[in-house]
């Protein structure tokens, strides 16, 4: 890493920061908003912050409250700081799936689990669910997108356990990054794909 | 298509006090404010300062004035300050273990408080600067992506991202002093 100047060392380091607090947090905010909303002399009808309906959800947006369609777009426009997950999603609400594959081992052709490409409240995840974990005791497991020779990828996030999810840029082609490839990294500090990867699936 | 987020109407929105907008701010801000704090002030007190930054935000929604930058700038501006409040309190209450800097941060070795700091600088300059300087940043250094691929994800001239990269990279240096 010689010649990388601090300003360039100081981002990779910290590397990517969206970091989706818990539920918690936001239902503190509101809790603690309610409270002091409904006190407030300056408002002229006080609003119930605390009791904003959880089940309203956000597939529909209300009438004459043009910023409800931002907040449907607002998951996949904010490049890696998006809280991915819906705060009061609707949970009855079904994921559009718009593309499936199975993923099986790079050597050899056992059948590892799927990957799914869904749309929710506007955005597109990458799905994957795999029959058992895969091991990774070297390092970490990391999930990309890949061309179809391979000229080009996109990583995704890091892979703990048997199942994640992944919000994917908002733009991106999966026609034209149609192979899910999850690699097994060591904990270098290099953004770059190891070579070592334990399961592929088409899923464009 | 990458749909613009219409900051002009958040703005307006924000100010208003329109409480769908506060819950726009949380979408598109508290996983970087959150993450900002993890490298600040550790993962276990991240999520109050979480909460402090949202909550004192809205309190004082009025003071945010769009003529002087965006509304994220604004909250990773809010952020550094809560950081700041949290630390103060924890060394005055002497919570943490025998450490040189006094601070507990989530990589313990490498990465300073003053490395934090800069990273909060840098982070509201990019939010100031916006997209897609920003993206450009963030997939070039933070996402390790070549020149060539950005262009692709981002559907820009190879030149635009290359001259992009250069001036922004150049306008963080300046923001944390390492212009030399």
């Amino acid at each position: 890493m010689s010649g990388d100047d601090r300003l360039v060392r100081l981002l990779r380091e910290a590397g990517p920061l969206s970091s989706p607090p818990p539920p918690s947090v936001w239902d503190a905010v509101r809790t603690e908003l309610g409270a002091q909303e409904s006190s407030s002399a300056s408002a002229p009808e006080p609003v119930d912050f605390a009791a904003r309906a959880p089940a309203t959800g956000r597939s529909t947006p209300r009438p004459g409250r043009p910023l409800a369609l931002l907040l449907a777009a607002a998951a996949g426009a904010g490049l890696m700081y998006a809280v991915p997950a819906l705060l009061d999603r609707d949970e009855d609400a079904q994921p559009q799936v718009l593309a499936s594959g199975e993923l099986t081992q790079v050597e050899g052709e056992a059948g590892l689990g799927s990957a799914e490409i869904v749309e929710r409240e506007g955005a597109q995840l990458l799905v994957i669910d795999l029959d058992e974990e895969l091991d990774s005791s070297e390092g970490y497991l990391e999930v990309w997108l890949l061309r179809p020779d391979v000229s080009g990828m996109l990583t995704l996030g890091v892979l703990d356990g048997s199942h994640g999810e992944y919000l994917l840029p908002p733009g991106t082609d999966v026609e034209a990054y149609p192979v899910v490839d999850i690699s097994v990294e060591r904990l270098d500090g290099d953004p770059t794909h190891s070579g070592v990867s334990l399961a592929r699936g088409q899923v464009g | 298509m990458t749909a613009t987020l219409g900051d002009g109407e958040h703005a307006e929105a924000w100010t208003r006090g329109d409480e769908d907008a506060l819950e726009l701010a949380y979408r598109r801000w508290a996983g970087l404010v959150h993450g900002l704090a993890r490298k600040a002030v550790g993962p276990t007190d991240a999520d109050d300062v979480t909460q402090q930054v949202f909550v004192s935000a809205w309190r004082g929604r009025d003071t945010y004035d769009p003529r002087q930058g965006p509304l994220g700038a604004w909250l990773v501006g809010i952020t550094r300050r809560r950081v700041a409040d949290h630390l103060r309190t924890r060394h005055r209450h002497a919570e943490v273990p025998a450490d040189p800097a006094g601070l507990h941060t989530e990589d313990t070795g490498t990465w300073q408080a003053q490395d934090s700091e800069e990273l909060i600088t840098v982070y509201e300059e990019l939010e100031r600067i916006g997209d897609p300087q920003r993206r450009i940043v963030l997939l070039a250094h933070v996402h390790g992506h070549t020149h060539p691929e950005i262009a692709e994800l981002l559907g820009l001239p190879l030149g635009t991202v290359k001259s992009h990269l250069t001036r922004t990279m150049s306008r963080l240096r300046t923001a944390i002093g390492e212009d030399r």
